[in-house]
């Protein structure tokens, strides 16, 4: 496609785009969060720093050699296919999150 | 008999936390913070949990030092380590420090990195004249970084070195004197070490420079036992503080008056109730000591 | 002045008594009353050793959700051989966890758990990323639409794009506490934006064609050039409704008009 096509096509679907989003609804905009975040598993609050941080300080008796990974976790439940995504809706819709 | 240490205020050119119970934070509780924090006069984080840019843990730390007085406690600079501090480490420990402007600042006697190596663990050193040199540069370093006193802990231990040749008491004090750095005394740090080694705590209470003594830790330890069925305790920080610290600790807080004094938990978190009524525990001890040296002034 | 005081040694000996755990404790320790060293020295390999656990464990969550945690602890254990923080400082350690999986035969069966991890790689990153203000709509709407086809932006500093063969934000979602672990998935290739526009961070799954969009856009191309390259995806792509919504998510912090007669050839 010429550029130039392309550039007037884009502008087209951005008039489009922002008539339809209702300017400015800046406040409807903003997700409804916390403003201090949540505090969950994955934040890395407490993996930093050194000796009493973590948990494992009253475990004396690890010697730690062989191992093997057998799996046990949620994975080996998971199905498959299914019907979850549409295309354009995806960008604008959140994945929901712990 | 009780013997009173100088005024307090002696400590205040090291750290100006007030003279109550705090608590070390924890994300989880913040939400119940902020609802009520009744008793809890100050809170702790851990330095290096607070390197990254932005995001939560800022937000939360902002809005905490709005509201509380903030210690600042380092869990990794190395500071007993025979190597060089990590470049970057002194000058991020200072960023931190510049930003929220805690009432103190605190490091350990331990290292934590060797030759490209980080262990997430405080380990113990030998206590010679040459380590002594460099911990004594360590923290010249640091407080250079800083632009202001730290504070040193004392270390709790589980084994001794044959090499060492001065005592750890001597050797707290001394470093204590060439740098000019105030103390933080971990009465649960004795306590582990004194069983762990068979000495009587309160003679190491005694021994210490309490006059450098600006903020007082306490934690609860893990007990087990050594392979000749000697007392193993360790310093596990997962548990409530233990009644014999607590007695030892009332015993220090006799001699020096009331210090800032924080419960440590960082295994096994319980609710924010349980650790709040922890450090109301702590302040209590504190007013009564307030209490005493009042009367004990009046009277004379 | 020497590198190493007279401590060094022992510093050493220490250092490698904790990293191999077959080694004996160093030589030079003293028990209670000179008595035995052995469990007291454990002391400290249990704390490095499972503080390291730990700290991945924290990194990793939905990794060690999906494997369980006794097998996480065992892949955790498995790249300490490999890979070891070089400081006491764990905020930037792990990241290598995803490459390392890769080269497991074990999981040669779970082929997308190195993006799920890569996924929550870009979620810590973004959790600790600065701040930022993201732009709102009528920042947008000052523009003629033909300026906006010539634009530029800048994406958030916690913005990061993930593409994956596997259904990757899919994955990480069913995972996050609340949801049903055992939803069904569409086994289809997926990307994912991860963004923090204010405290929380966000994961958004993406087409292939909007992950092309975006990412033209991240490294600097302007929104026509992002509209042709989603368009080799999906003819049917609309630039407009997806750059009204990267902006509706907070992923953008800055606009740069140029006018069209300046980018056209």
């Amino acid at each position: 496609m010429n550029r130039t096509a392309a550039a007037l096509g884009v502008a087209a679907t951005l008039a489009v785009a922002l008539s339809a989003a209702a300017v400015p609804a800046a406040a409807q905009d903003k997700p409804q969060e916390k403003c201090f975040g949540v505090a969950l598993k994955g934040a890395n609050d407490c993996a930093a720093g050194a000796g009493t941080t973590c948990a494992g300080t009253s475990r004396v008796d690890y010697q730690g050699n062989a191992w093997k990974l057998v799996p046990k976790g949620s994975c080996t439940t998971m199905k498959l296919p299914g019907d979850r995504m549409g295309s354009l809706t995806a960008l604008t819709r959140d994945v929901p999150k712990g | 008999m009780t013997r009173f240490a100088p005024p307090r205020a002696a400590t205040e050119r090291f750290a100006t936390l007030p003279a109550i119970g705090g608590v070390g934070f924890k994300p989880q509780h913040f939400d119940d913070i902020l609802a009520d924090a009744r008793g809890v006069g100050f809170f702790e984080i851990h330095a290096e949990n607070y390197f990254g840019a932005g995001g939560p843990p800022h937000r939360r730390v902002a809005a905490l030092r709005e509201r509380f007085p903030l210690s600042i406690h380092g869990v990794g600079l190395s500071i007993g380590g025979a190597g060089p501090l990590d470049r970057d480490h002194p000058p991020r420990l200072a960023a931190l420090v510049k930003r929220y402007e805690p009432q103190s600042v605190s490091e350990h006697l331990a290292w934590s990195t060797h030759a490209g190596f980080g262990f997430p663990d405080l380990l113990p050193l030998p206590l010679t004249e040459e380590t002594l040199a460099r911990v004594v540069d360590h923290i010249d370093e640091t407080q250079e970084a800083l632009g202001r006193p730290m504070l040193l802990e004392n270390p709790s231990t589980y084994f001794r070195f044959a090499a060492s040749t001065i005592p750890e008491v001597e050797f707290i004090a001394e470093v204590a004197r060439r740098t000019g750095c105030g103390l933080l005394l971990d009465v649960a740090n004795v306590d582990v070490s004194a069983t762990n080694h068979g000495f009587d705590p309160m003679s190491y209470i005694d021994a210490f420079p309490l006059d450098r003594v600006a903020e007082i830790h306490l934690a609860g330890r893990f007990e087990t036992q050594d392979e000749a069925g000697h007392p193993l305790f360790v310093d596990a920080h997962g548990s409530p503080v233990a009644d014999p610290v607590w007695r030892l600790y009332e015993a220090v807080v006799d001699r020096i008056g009331p210090v800032a004094t924080l419960i440590e938990r960082d295994d096994d978190i319980p609710a924010w109730d349980v650790l709040a009524a922890e450090a109301g525990r702590a302040t209590a001890v504190l007013d009564a000591a307030r209490t005493a040296r009042e009367a004990h002034a009046d009277a004379a | 002045m020497p590198l190493e005081t007279a401590h060094a040694p022992t510093e050493a000996a220490l250092a490698a008594a904790i990293l191999d755990t077959t080694l004996p404790p160093p030589a030079g320790l003293l028990g209670r009353d000179g008595g035995p060293v052995g469990r007291r020295f454990a002391v400290h390999r249990a704390t490095t050793t499972f503080g390291l656990i730990g700290a991945l464990a924290t990194r990793y969550p939905v990794t060690e959700k999906l494997l369980g945690v006794d097998t996480f602890a065992d892949l955790a254990r498995a790249f300490l051989a490999h890979d070891r923080p070089p400081t006491a400082l764990l905020l930037d350690w792990g990241e290598a966890l995803p490459d390392f999986v890769e080269t497991l035969d074990d999981l040669a069966d779970w082929p997308f758990l190195a993006d799920v991890a890569r996924l929550e790689v870009a979620w810590t990153r973004a959790h600790h990323a600065a701040e930022a203000d993201p732009i709102d709509l009528a920042e947008v709407a000052r523009l003629a639409p033909e300026e906006l086809a010539g634009a530029r932006i800048a994406l958030h500093p916690s913005a990061a794009l993930l593409a994956s063969p596997h259904p990757v934000a899919s994955l990480w979602a069913s995972q996050q506490d609340g949801e049903d672990p055992d939803v069904e998935i569409d086994w289809t290739p997926e990307a994912a934006l991860v963004v923090r526009p204010r405290a929380d961070v966000r994961v958004h799954r993406l087409t292939p064609a909007a992950h092309a969009f975006v990412a033209t856009l991240a490294a600097d191309g302007d929104v026509t050039d992002a509209a042709l390259a989603a368009g080799e995806n999906d003819s049917d792509f609309d630039a407009g409704a997806h750059l009204v919504g990267l902006v509706r998510l907070g992923a953008v912090v800055a606009l740069e008009a140029s006018p069209l007669a300046e980018t056209a050839p």
